[in-house]
């Protein structure tokens, strides 16, 4: 049985925020294909508190400084690139890529390539790997850092195109969540470039009916808008929803699942919003997968208010099979546009369309829509140009070797 | 994983009207087309509360019904626990596991921990413990606190006067209850032993998580087309009143599974104030549809009751508890090895079941006194099962006799494992109780093709399926005269015909069936 290493920068046994998920997905098809998948968890500990797995290697441990330790949108950078120059910490990498002696290594998103990077030259490996990119990170890395307020961030953004450029050209193929950034990574690598979309998992949830998290009562109706807390999740919601709190009547809610709650919570706390916010809109923040389900079985439709972030979101996929009416922006829709549309999806870019959108949400409730199953949108599906990429490494592997 | 096209409306409107009518469009849809499917919802609070306990027979029954129809296809099954005056839906994979939990075998006196076995146990706090031993130390302290705290309660309740020493000693035992469920159903996300394990550094690849809380905060709104379904200890972890209001408020339906009315039949066998039996009996026949029975005693008991109470006829329906101990016989538990040396080599003969006065374990201990003295009589007794009520001067009488550790043996928990190996290799079974609600313990031992003495009161003879010898329980000549026969017989393995005996598929089915006729009655009104 070929043996694949997935690497990730965070735990994925239970998965919570997209890029979990996403990984998560991939070993369980290749897993499904027939393949070995062994997991290298890497991170902070400390980081991933209550998300029930041990990392392979603590990069707390780390002994070196971190670089721009004040800067959120570059922990991912700086973090990973522990693993590469902590003499302690690539010991320990050296260690468990050694140990699990893989025939194909897995990367997921870019920033543990230095520490993979470094270890292919020093050990000589030919193995191939395959690069998984979930965005155009330093597009999306440039956004953020400016928003932030950064200063003198082009060479940090630059420093991230770089990797993915270098990465990009030194791997055996590569997968991107939308057709854009295949583009994007095409111009950089002769390389094998594929597209894997985003997906979801098929759920049964009718079961859940009347099956609710306080405080949402059975006598409230409800829209739900589920997102990480990825900072650009949250960057539509003040243009986009809370405007739209005039259009709720009493009884109607706006719920936000999911840790983009938390980025949220600071927007209403001014005058212009809080008691029509404290009395329409109910943030719960993380929930479990159950609770999620309920929101879905429950609600009235869904919003996808998301204006910012590259590659796709994985939360449209999950919207479009859950026979909800859905309102979201183009943005939402990135790598699903095909779906923009489908019976009961509404496009709306701009605050006006979007409250009056919702308003339809609540008056046209009309649910379950009976939508047919849309197989293409599970990872089964989505994620089969990834499968194929691994079995192509994985012949291309016997071939180097015999 | 494709929905057909679906009724519309079913939900999104508040029920209003004709709760009837709500219902007759949901059961057409059923009909119709794939979903929703009804809907049941199975209360696994008990199995909560016992969760990494020894499941008793109740406990055992709600675990071994719910992973039947956790899984089954026809309904939808929502795993939900009572949890501050609100059914709470949990994971179903939440739901698995804690239907799925065993105990740590415990033989008699050894209580081995994983932590003190385990090497990798990380040595904490002073006193150069480590933690398992600190834990294995705690639990012989709470042991050895809870006799004394016994023996100065016995001591305290002689000093009250008599006309109030009963009301005196019922309130020390309800508020032990009170304690206890306080104590273990706080406990809801328990820590594994996986876990010191998983706490070395670096631990490459790991394999292992933290267990994940249980997630309570989903409170169920039934609908009037719902089912409840209780089959655990109804009376400890639920609240009738609040469940009550509900009922009214949503419509919804309950089923429940009365196992007996000991209780009230005779209160002197239990431990709490008879009131509150009386008062859990008449919720269950005020709010409920329909009543499963474990026996027809049980049937014929409950509807005297609501007879005698005054309360409309409830429909019942009687199923039979699972006979089927799964787990490979083995003596591994059994770690004292002169005792399992007498065992393997001798012949003795088996009571299983509480330690408790309606067992009438009394009567084998009289029995026993006396037919040691008879050099025909070589069988031993080995009971197992946890000392339970009112029989505290009985077991201090056995364990002063002198034929306690040699021709009687006490295990005060066995897992099935070790059970099943004591079954098969006893001589005969005995279950002299004074009355049941059916006599789980007989069959156990007809499924291991062992002989049965078993007592004529209540529900046993049912339990003795037309295998067991059947005695009345205060016959002590006809004991006796049995007992000798048995002994001087040779070893005998009954042959049981195939399907008699009872399976927990054949119970699961036949809840199954009520739960369904429920329904249907529901679609013709």
């Amino acid at each position: 049985m070929t043996k694949v290493l997935q690497i990730t920068n965070y735990p994925t046994r239970r998965p919570r925020h997209g890029g979990q998920i996403r990984a998560s997905q991939t070993a369980k098809q290749l897993e499904a294909a027939g393949f070995q998948v062994q997991r290298a968890p890497i991170f902070i500990r400390d980081h991933y508190r209550g998300h029930g797995e041990l990392p392979a290697l603590d990069l707390g441990r780390a002994e070196t400084a971190r670089r721009f330790p004040e800067i959120f949108p570059l922990f991912d950078l700086t973090t990973a690139e522990l693993a590469a120059i902590d003499p302690e910490c690539f010991a320990a990498f050296d260690r468990i890529m050694n140990e699990a002696a893989a025939d194909i290594i897995l990367l997921e998103e870019p920033w543990l390539w230095p520490a993979l990077r470094r270890w292919r030259l020093e050990q000589k490996s030919t193995k191939p790997v395959i690069f998984n990119a979930y965005n155009i990170e330093y597009r999306s890395k440039a956004a953020m850092l400016e928003k932030f307020g950064m200063r003198n961030s082009d060479a940090a953004v630059s420093e991230i195109e770089a990797l993915e450029r270098d990465l990009a050209s030194s791997v055996y193929g590569l997968t991107t969540t939308t057709e854009a950034d295949a583009e994007v990574f095409r111009a950089w690598t002769t390389q094998r470039v594929e597209v894997a979309a985003n997906g979801t998992t098929p759920q049964r949830r009718s079961h859940l009916r009347g099956v609710l998290p306080p405080p949402l009562e059975r006598e409230h109706k409800f829209v739900v808008f589920v997102a990480s807390a990825h900072p650009p999740n949250a960057e539509g919601f003040a243009d986009l929803v809370l405007p739209a709190l005039n259009t709720l009547r009493s009884h109607e809610r706006i719920v936000v699942a999911g840790g983009v709650a938390q980025l949220i919570a600071p927007m209403i706390q001014n005058e212009k919003y809080n008691y029509r916010a404290r009395d329409r809109l109910i943030l719960l923040g993380p929930v479990s997968d159950l609770a999620l389900n309920s929101l879905y079985a429950n609600a009235s439709g869904i919003i996808l208010p998301i204006t910012a972030g590259g590659g796709s979101n994985l939360k449209t996929a999950e919207a479009l099979v859950s026979d909800r009416s859905i309102v979201g922006t183009s943005v939402a829709f990135r790598g699903f546009e095909k779906y923009m549309n489908f019976p009961m999806v509404k496009i709306a870019d701009d605050g006006v369309t979007f409250a009056g959108a919702i308003r339809s949400l609540f008056d046209e409730a009309h649910f379950p829509l009976g939508r047919p199953p849309m197989p293409e949108l599970f990872w089964s599906s989505t994620l089969l140009p990834q499968v194929r990429l691994v079995e192509a490494a994985a012949g291309a592997s016997v071939c180097s070797d015999s | 994983m494709g929905e057909s096209k679906l009724t519309p409306q079913i939900h999104g409107t508040a029920l209003q009207g004709d709760g009837t009518s709500e219902v007759q469009r949901i059961h057409a849809s059923w009909v119709s087309g794939d979903h929703p499917r009804p809907r049941i919802f199975f209360d696994l609070s008990t199995s909560l509360a016992w969760k990494g306990r020894h499941a008793v027979g109740i406990v055992r029954t709600e675990r071994e019904l719910a992973a039947r129809l956790l899984e089954d296809r026809d309904f939808d099954v929502v795993p939900v626990v009572y949890h501050e005056g609100f059914f709470r839906a949990i994971d179903p994979e939440a739901a698995r596991d804690l239907i799925s939990v065993r105990t740590a075998p415990v033989s008699r006196g050894t209580a081995p921990h994983p932590l003190a076995d385990n090497p990798d146990a990380t040595k904490l706090g002073d006193g150069g413990l480590t933690k398992g031993q600190r834990i294995a130390l705690s639990k012989k302290l709470a042991l050895s606190l809870t006799r004394v705290l016994r023996l100065l309660a016995r001591r305290a309740i002689k000093q009250v006067p008599e006309r109030a020493r009963e009301d005196v000693r019922h309130s020390l035992i309800y508020a032990r209850s009170a304690f206890r469920r306080l104590v273990y159903t706080q406990n809801i996300a328990n820590t594994s032993p996986h876990l010191l394990a998983a706490m070395q550094e670096d631990h490459s690849l790991s394999e292992v998580a933290e267990p994940e809380p249980l997630d309570l905060s989903l409170i169920v709104h039934p609908e009037a087309s719902d089912i409840l379904f209780i089959c655990g200890l109804g009376w400890d972890v639920l609240d009738w009143r609040t469940l009550s209001i509900s009922k009214v408020r949503h419509r919804f339906k309950i089923a429940a599974v009365v196992y007996d009315l000991i209780p009230e039949k005779f209160p002197e066998f239990l431990g709490a104030p008879a009131d509150f039996w009386n008062n859990y009996f008449l919720h269950m026949a005020d709010n409920c549809e329909i009543l499963f029975c474990i026996s027809k005693s049980t049937e014929r008991d409950l509807l005297a009751y609501l007879k005698q109470t005054g309360r409309q006829p409830v429909r019942t329906e009687v199923f039979l508890l699972g006979a089927n101990l799964t787990a490979e016989p083995s003596a591994t538990e059994i770690t004292d090895e002169q005792l399992k040396r007498r065992l393997e080599s001798r012949r003795y003969a088996l009571a299983v079941g509480t330690f408790e006065i309606r067992k009438n374990y009394k009567l084998l201990i009289d029995l026993w006194e006396d037919l040691v003295n008879d050099n025909r009589f070589d069988l031993d007794l080995v009971i197992v099962g946890m000392p339970g009520w009112c029989v505290d001067d009985l077991i201090s009488r056995l364990r002063g006799m002198p034929i306690f550790g040699n021709r009687i043996h006490w295990f005060h928990r066995l897992s099935d494992s070790g059970l099943s190996w004591l079954y098969e290799n006893c001589h005969l079974s005995l279950f002299p109780s004074l009355y049941e609600g059916w006599g789980l313990p007989v069959v156990e031992a007809l499924q291991h093709h062992r002989p049965v003495i078993a007592s004529s009161r209540g529900a046993t003879p049912e339990a003795g399926l037309g295998m067991a010898t059947i005695l009345d329980p205060e016959d002590y000549p006809a004991w006796k005269t049995a007992l000798i026969e048995s002994a001087l017989s040779e070893r005998q393995v009954l042959n049981i015909p195939p399907g008699l005996l009872p399976t927990w598929d054949d119970a699961a089915t036949s809840v199954k069936s009520g739960l369904n006729s429920l329904l249907e009655v529901d679609t013709v009104e």
